[in-house]
């Protein structure tokens, strides 16, 4: 059985705490290496509040606004700010929905790449979180379309941002700071990138070991 | 070179709060988000409030020009880091008196971020807002693609453009324009001889070697276009102002002001030794310097360099670079 949202983001927010420092030195490559700290801090947010909320309250647009509200407002980054934004659209769009199912983690992941491609500006191969998050809202689509059950679903996406992040190390950058960096960056996989992998790959362990149990 | 703080996390804050302990008849906080400093007078009649806003360690850019004739309000962010989209709405909301508030910020990936969502936000409120996006730095961008260039020293001067036009009472989109008539006739190029340490990190970020110069490096030590051996002074602006000229285009005979701009460890005797060099290129090319403004306006920390701001003026634009202001983070005695 799968476990709460709530539990699943919670394990999810604690793997971006646990790779903190990885991060700074990815984003000390390309920028000014603090994506890990803002990370760490913001998702440290996040698990304080998820964890206080009401174990009743498992509304999935709910949980994903509050996820977004306190990145905003605790994440002192581009990053933060975006997946703030982000996680707000994913939250409006999926008021009311009370699991992880194959088809909510595709939208979710689909929010997050609408608002952050809005938002940001960037495109497709602009080394930027979109090249992971991008290829996991297809993966996750692809899932959903299958009626996969939401492990696989979440396994699938986590894979194509694995990919995706590792894909943005022979990309040159187009947007933000890694732009005025683009010769010391290749070889390197993007910060945020590597961040959204880290991410979807926390929430996919989560759901599968709720599901083995 | 080492800082001098209490705790480097604290720096911003600590900061602010010593700028507002020391100028507490012109600068206030605004309720409604932390760091966001406004000027402690209220319009007496409803005007365009300018408002700015962005990363600590460029003082007097930004915070630094809140005052009379400059800014009425600046979102402190954190070094060399975008301030909140909260931020900046809370900066116009309590500067705003009715008649619109204009943005004026630098082109970076956060300020364009949150001031775009901080103007969402404030319309939702129903307030007018208008923005003005400062990309000058010739090196960040070719002369086809401006919009992608940086904002640098340009910025002090298109705040004081805007800040003068809505003195007068002008309707924002007027303030908008003059704003923008203006930067878009301004370009810069910086010239570091050395790196900074961010408090928070430690450390330099990036090395320049000694007897190096990084021309067109950026004021948060984005790498330059290109690194050479030190040259004499007059060697190394006739290179930064050619290669200025040959961006900006003035137009024969024209006006401009200059600014030579200190990014926080150059004495300001280098900095007029420099102007020197700058004044007489631009008259070598038939140029008339019409105001010359030489010191530390957009710092990074305490880098060693400098950069050259050019600005060519036409008859508005040169009468609200005369109008009187003051900010007391800028004042001398």
């Amino acid at each position: 059985m799968t476990p709460a949202p709530a539990q699943a983001f919670i394990a999810a927010a604690r793997v971006l705490v646990s790779v903190k420092e990885e991060l700074g030195i990815l984003d000390g490559v390309a920028g000014d290496g603090d994506l890990g700290a803002s990370m760490a801090v913001g998702f440290t947010a996040v698990i304080g509040r998820l964890s206080e909320a009401d174990g009743a309250d498992q509304d999935v647009g709910a949980l994903l606004t509050t996820m977004g509200s306190v990145l905003s407002t605790t994440a002192p980054s581009t990053l933060g700010t975006l997946l703030g934004l982000g996680f707000r659209r994913a939250g409006r769009e999926l008021a009311g929905r009370d699991r992880l199912d194959a088809d909510t983690i595709a939208r979710m992941v689909d929010a997050l790449v609408v608002e952050i491609a809005l938002r940001g500006g960037a495109g497709p191969g602009d080394r930027t979180v979109l090249d992971a998050l991008g290829p996991a809202a297809e993966a996750a689509r692809a899932a959903a379309d299958r009626e996969d059950p939401p492990q696989v679903a979440a396994d699938a996406a986590a894979k194509a941002a694995e990919q995706g992040a590792a894909g943005t190390q022979t990309m040159p950058a187009r947007r933000g700071r890694a732009a005025w960096l683009k010769e010391h960056a290749y070889g390197s996989p993007d910060a945020g990138a590597m961040a959204a992998a880290y991410w979807i790959r926390g929430l996919a362990d989560a759901l599968a070991e709720g599901a083995v149990r | 070179m080492p800082h001098l703080s209490n705790h480097p996390d604290a720096y911003v804050d600590e900061f602010v709060d010593g700028l507002l302990l020391a100028h507490p008849d012109h600068l206030r906080l605004a309720s409604g988000a932390p760091r966001v400093v406004v000027r402690a007078e209220p319009a007496t009649e409803p005007r365009v409030a300018v408002v700015s806003g962005g990363g600590s360690g460029h003082l007097p850019t930004f915070v630094g020009y809140v005052g009379e004739g400059l800014l009425d309000g600046c979102a402190v962010g954190n070094l060399f880091a975008s301030p909140s989209a909260e931020q900046i709405l809370a900066a116009a909301l309590e500067t705003g008196s009715g008649a619109g508030v204009l943005f004026v910020y630098g082109n970076y990936t956060g300020d364009r971020i949150n001031f775009t969502l901080a103007s969402e936000m404030a319309r939702e409120s129903g307030i007018e807002v208008a923005e003005v996006r400062v990309h000058d730095d010739i090196a960040s961008g070719p002369p086809d693609d401006r919009q992608s260039r940086r904002g640098v020293a340009g910025l002090g001067l298109t705040i004081k453009v805007a800040g003068a036009a809505a003195a007068t009472g002008a309707p924002l989109d007027e303030v908008r324009r003059a704003a923008s008539r203006a930067a878009d006739r301004t370009r810069s190029m910086g010239v570091a001889l050395g790196s900074c340490v961010l408090p928070t990190v430690g450390r330099a970020t990036f090395e320049v070697e000694t007897g190096t110069m990084a021309l067109g490096m950026g004021i948060h030590g984005e790498p330059a276009g290109r690194l050479a051996p030190v040259a004499p002074a007059d060697d190394v602006v006739g290179d930064v102002v050619d290669a200025l000229l040959t961006d900006l285009k003035p137009a024969q005979g024209a006006g401009l002001a200059v600014l030579i701009n200190g990014l926080g460890a150059t004495p300001g005797e280098e900095l007029y030794l420099l102007y020197r060099g700058v004044h007489r290129c631009l008259s070598a090319h038939g140029l008339r310097v019409g105001r010359a403004f030489v010191g530390e306006y957009t710092t990074s920390l305490e880098m060693p360099g400098f950069s050259v701001t050019l600005m060519e003026l036409d008859e508005q634009t040169d009468r609200y670079l005369a109008a009187p202001s003051h900010a007391p983070v800028l004042r001398l005695l």
